[in-house]
């Protein structure tokens, strides 16, 4: 009797593990709007409405318990790394955003108009997928208007009124991607030296391009994957979808895992693949 | 004899329609409306809202407006506010799910993240009363509530 409670128990405890699925809270980075030449971090020191409104987002998102990245700390962490060029403004943002880990960049963009009537401030919030550059939500609102030079506190009013729905917006489509997947980039490139391209014929007569688009569809979660172009020596899935959870074991989907697939694959077509992964990004580049 | 009959014929019939004119109104029944309108938002984690309701007397009609603004919020959302999406998006598959627990909130347990209640306007009628009130909920701590139960997913996948 004894033993037959130990494994009713023993069963019992296995299945709720089983059960249990890993919550995910993507990371997030707050970061203020900058123009095409603008370095991030002059807005961010010298305009202080830009520095309020990326504040006032970032505590909406504090205070909802979500945590978020310090866009400071890893302005600091950038410009330390070798790999900036200091006049590179907008490589500045894109290093920042893949530097910092961030799954969701928001950017913040305030303006302040002065009428005699009564001063206004309008904030636009827009958040965005790092890897894949999907917007995630978009906000726009202008606040009362007042007669004040207090632009900061009219910037806050603006956000404060459509904080609340930016981040419930974000919500949903992340009940999206649980639903559909996440989605992935895939960029495979065959490397300089090799004497090939995508239109190489294979054994069974298909020519490369089309035994890589159909690996994709393949292996795509609920089939889905979408190809921005493809050349002789290039193809660009911008959008793979792949489950947000592994369905052998409910544990997070690793990307590294189907990268490594996608090595696998192109080994059986005796072609070598050196593969690159950064978060939703995965660069092959076949030898 | 016949006089004393008649006298207590006439009080019976007469105590009967004094019954029956005295008798309470029927009750009535919840029924959720649209009538929820967005009044103000003064910090992300709070909503101050209008709602109005009938009832069969003040306390019914009082309680029932506040039901009708917190299942708008939960299942439909409030327009013109920070809080336009339900907080629920799925009614059917969340009542399925934790229908004890969500008839619970809106009937007796929402009065925890009521922050307050007051009455704009009441209309007394021959079968009830109707009442206007205004309303504040912590959303905040609504929410926390809801994800502690996994009534609702909290931020992220």
């Amino acid at each position: 009797m004894k033993h037959i409670l130990y494994l009713l128990l023993a069963t019992i405890t296995i299945n709720l593990q089983a059960q249990e699925t890993t919550k995910i809270q993507p990371k997030i980075m707050v970061i203020p709007f900058a123009k095409k030449g603008e370095s991030l971090r002059t807005v961010l020191e010298s305009d202080g409405l830009q520095r309020v409104a990326a504040t006032k987002a970032k505590e909406g998102f504090d205070s909802r318990g979500i945590n978020t990245i310090d866009l400071r700390a890893k302005l600091k962490q950038v410009s330390n790394t070798e790999v900036l060029a200091e006049d590179a403004n907008n490589d500045l943002k894109s290093q920042l955003i893949s530097l910092s880990g961030a799954d969701i960049y928001v950017e913040v963009e305030a303006t302040k108009k002065a009428h005699y009537k009564g001063n206004t401030a309008t904030v636009i919030l827009t958040a965005y997928d790092a890897f894949t550059g999907q917007s995630f939500s978009n906000k726009v609102a202008t606040s009362p208007s007042f007669r004040t030079e207090n632009y900061g506190k009219l910037v806050e009013k603006a956000i404060v009124s459509i904080i609340e729905d930016f981040i419930n917006t974000i919500q949903e489509k992340f009940d999206d991607v649980v639903a559909n997947g996440r989605s992935l980039v895939v960029d495979i490139s065959i490397s300089e030296t090799a004497d090939y391209d995508f239109d190489l014929e294979l054994n069974d007569g298909s020519f490369l391009s089309e035994a890589v688009e159909d690996w994709i569809e393949e292996n795509a979660y609920k089939n889905y994957y979408h190809i921005q172009g493809t050349t002789g020596h290039k193809m660009i899935f911008d959008d793979v979808k792949v489950p947000l959870t592994d369905p052998k074991n409910g544990k997070p989907f690793r990307i590294n895992r189907f990268a490594n697939k996608i090595k696998r694959f192109f080994k059986k077509l005796d072609i070598e693949a050196d593969r690159t992964v950064q978060g939703g990004n995965i660069v092959i580049v076949l030898q | 004899m016949k006089l004393v009959e008649k006298y207590i014929k006439y009080t019976l019939i007469l105590i009967s329609l004094g019954i029956i004119s005295c008798s309470t109104p029927k009750n009535v029944s919840f029924d959720r409306s649209g009538a929820v309108e967005f009044i103000e938002q003064e910090d992300p984690q709070t909503i101050t809202l209008k709602t109005s309701a009938f009832g069969s007397n003040l306390a019914q009609a009082s309680a029932y407006a506040e039901r009708n603004a917190i299942e708008n919020l939960l299942y439909k959302g409030i327009p013109g506010s920070n809080q336009r999406q339900a907080i629920i998006a799925d009614e059917i598959d969340a009542r399925s799910k934790h229908g004890k627990r969500l008839d619970d909130l809106v009937k007796n347990k929402y009065g925890e993240y009521l922050m307050s209640s007051e009455i704009l306007y009441k209309q007394e009628a021959k079968d009830g009363v109707f009442v206007e009130k205004q309303v504040k909920f912590d959303l905040a701590a609504l929410r926390k509530y809801l994800e502690k139960y996994e009534v609702i997913r909290s931020f992220g996948y």
